[in-house]
This record gives C-alpha cells, sequence and structure tokens, in this order.
C-alpha cells in the first residue's frame, strides 16, 4: 500500500505575531517553525502506524514550499516516512497548494492521502477536500478513527453533536482529526535515518491562486470588564443595549 | 445570484447554523444588488416556503435516493450544478463540518475562490474582499 502523507509548516504556537510591507505580508523573520500538528500528530503518526502494521507499506510525505521548508521535512522523515517530495514553489492560497499536491498524487498512485484536518496558522481545513476534487476521489473529512480491512477503510468522522461511522473503498483522502493516533517524538535512530532518506525536490505545475491576502490586522484590544452592581439591572440591559449592542 | 446551501438534520429540520448562512447569503445579495437563492439536498420536513422570511426568493430542492445520505462528492456534484445552472457567483455554506468537507471541494470543480471562516459581509467596491480568522482567531486577515 502506497500512502501520501500532506506536511505543512507553521508557525510555533508560542510565536509572536507580527506583520511587514504595510500590513501585506506575514513578518517570518522571528518565527521557529513547526510540522502542523495536525498533520504531526494525526496524518503522519496513524499512517506509520498503518506501516508498523503493514511492512509492505510505503509512505511519502508531501510539502508545498521553497528550500527553507527542509528541515520540517527531514523532521517528518526522523518520524517514520521513507521518502519525502518537495514541491519547490511558494506555497500560495489553498487551491494552489492543493493543485500542485493533486498533480503529484495524480502519478503516484496512492491509495490514501492523509492531511491534517487544519493547518494552525490559517485554519482553512480546505486542501483536503480539493485534492479529492482535483483526482476525483472520494474524501472523509475531519476523521477521528480510521480501520484498514484489505482494501475498504472504516472511518469515524466528526459530525455536528457526535460521530458518524462510513466505509469507503480505498483509494481515498482523508483529514485527520484529534484522536486518530498520539503524537509521537522521533527516536536517534529515525533522526540519523532522516538524513539520507531520499527527499525529491520537483518543480511546480502551471496553477493561478484564486484568493490572496490583501492585509492582515490584528484583533482589537480587549476591553476590560466593567461590574455593574446585582440589584442594578436595567443598567446591565442599558449597557448590553446601547454599549456592547448585543440586545 | 447568490445561493446558500441550507442544511438539514437528522430530524428533517433545518439546522440553526444555516439560519446563520441565510441572513449572511441574503445580506450579501442585498450589497450585490442579486437575488438570493437556496438548495436543499437532504429530505426535510420544514416548510421551506417559510424560509422566505430571511430574504431567499427561491428555493432549489433535490429529491433523489443519492442525496439522503450525506456524501461530499455527491453534495459536491449536485451542488456545481445548480450553481452553473443558475449561473450563481457567490455560494454560501456553514462553517460546519458538512460544509468543511464540501465547500473545498466545489471550489475546486468551479475554480472559484473559498473564503473559510468568514467573519464579516464583503467590501464590494473594488472586487470582493472578506475578513477571516487567522491564528485561531488571534489575528485577522482580510
Amino acid at each position: 500500500m502506497k500512502i501520501l502523507v500532506c506536511i505543512s509548516k507553521t508557525p510555533d504556537t508560542t510565536a509572536k505575531i507580527a506583520f511587514t510591507d504595510n500590513n501585506t505580508k506575514f513578518d517570518a523573520s522571528s518565527v521557529q517553525w513547526i510540522i502542523n500538528p495536525n498533520d504531526e500528530y494525526y496524518a503522519l503518526v496513524r499512517a506509520i502506524e498503518l506501516k508498523e502494521a503493514d511492512a509492505s507499506t510505503v509512505i511519502h510525505l508531501i510539502t508545498v514550499g521553497t528550500p527553507d521548508a527542509d528541515a520540517i521535512i527531514r523532521k517528518a522523515l526522523a518520524l517514520g516516512g521513507d521518502e519525502a517530495i518537495r514541491v519547490n514553489t511558494e506555497s500560495a492560497d489553498s487551491f494552489s497548494i492543493a493543485s500542485q499536491i493533486a498533480a503529484v498524487a495524480k502519478d503516484g498512485a496512492y491509495d490514501l492521502i492523509f492531511t491534517g484536518k487544519e493547518t494552525i496558522d490559517y485554519n482553512g481545513s480546505s486542501v483536503g477536500g480539493m485534492v479529492a476534487e482535483l483526482i476525483d476521489l472520494p474524501y472523509v473529512s475531519l476523521a477521528t478513527k480510521f480501520e484498514l480491512n484489505g482494501t475498504t477503510a472504516t472511518v469515524t468522522r466528526e459530525i455536528e453533536g457526535g460521530e458518524e461511522v462510513c466505509e469507503v473503498s480505498l483509494p481515498v483522502v482523508v483529514s485527520c482529526n484529534k484522536g486518530m493516533a498520539e503524537q509521537r517524538i522521533p527516536n536517534m535512530r529515525g533522526i540519523m535515518a532522516a538524513r539520507t532518506k531520499p527527499l525529491k525536490v520537483v518543480e511546480p505545475v502551471a496553477v493561478d491562486a484564486l484568493t490572496s491576502i490583501t492585509e492582515f490586522s490584528l484583533p482589537p484590544a480587549k476591553a476590560g470588564v466593567k461590574l455593574i452592581d446585582a440589584d442594578n439591572v436595567a443598567e446591565l440591559a442599558k449597557l448590553l443595549r446601547e454599549e456592547a449592542k448585543v440586545i | 445570484m447568490v445561493l446558500i446551501f441550507i442544511d438539514i438534520a437528522e430530524d428533517g429540520s433545518v439546522k440553526k447554523t444555516s439560519l446563520e448562512s441565510l441572513t449572511y447569503g441574503t445580506q450579501v445579495a442585498k450589497q450585490l444588488g442579486v437575488e438570493a437563492h437556496g438548495i436543499v439536498l437532504a429530505p426535510t420536513t420544514e416548510d421551506l416556503v417559510a424560509l422566505g422570511k430571511y430574504g431567499i426568493t427561491k428555493v432549489h430542492q433535490a429529491k433523489n435516493e443519492s442525496l439522503k445520505h450525506f456524501d461530499a462528492q455527491v453534495y459536491t456534484n449536485a451542488i456545481a450544478q445548480v450553481a452553473e445552472q443558475t449561473n450563481a457567483s457567490v455560494i454560501v455554506f456553514s462553517n460546519n463540518t458538512d460544509g468543511k468537507a464540501v465547500a473545498p471541494r466545489l471550489s475546486a470543480s468551479l475554480k472559484a475562490g473559498l473564503v473559510a471562516g468568514a467573519v464579516s459581509l464583503p467590501e464590494t467596491s473594488d472586487g470582493f474582499v472578506v475578513k477571516k480568522v487567522f491564528f485561531q482567531e488571534k489575528h485577522l486577515q482580510v
């Protein structure tokens, strides 16, 4: 079985977020980059578990990015991927990223394509569905459990107010959510092996982004708390109506 | 035309998140000076005519066994067909589990830009600019 795991690099959750060029660009100068946790903890680790259950399984990792993404993809290889592919282009919007992944996936004849449920920076939750559409595969979003029986997968996915269990034939694209697997720490053997695992750099296909960022802005500062006397309901109603404008 | 996806709950009622979508979508339509239509794919017990109070002028209702159970691929094809037939310029989904499964597929199918998690009405004086959440609500992008 061949599995493709999509990996993105995202700023560390503790990174100080700032913008440059008149708030039109994200300031990456002092940011510590990490593997997007949803890609790492859930998508990649579940793929590794499937390989542990069936040694013939091959795991390929894919990222869309410039050479500064290499450190991230090597770390992912240290966790357990067999081979990595980097599509050598700046990642633009979800559609352009999905188009690059789809172009590689189409030629790779993968049985399974795993993505994280979303990246922790743009929170789009879009790439998996787009890849599935572009290569005409079924897509199960927000999966919390994934079991394989031959060429049929039983997937539990999050729905509003609960979970749903569905069966799907491979090949399939799955976005992986909390519950799919547990975080692992790469061991020394994995780190050493990752140095020599193949990292193939491929040139991008021509594709236009469908959206662009015009400006970033910080959220408004939180206002202080106003304490109203418990007996003064009229004043509370007045403030909710006139100041907070919520009633 | 603005097309609004109306999500149906297991009991056949319209999901509350879709009522927000209806309000949002009709506001967008008003801004653009076009009609707002709804689209219902799952079986419903709801009086769809009553949804007119939210400002939509038409509901496209599909009646097909294959739409009884949610399947992102089938739903995408059905919505894409209606979007093309009606020349929809904007399609609105709730940012819920079904919306997250269908909207990206539809975006790729129609080659239409996707704004996931919009938190404002669009600015339409120069293009179509929408605010969305970035970095889990810490920062906003336009």
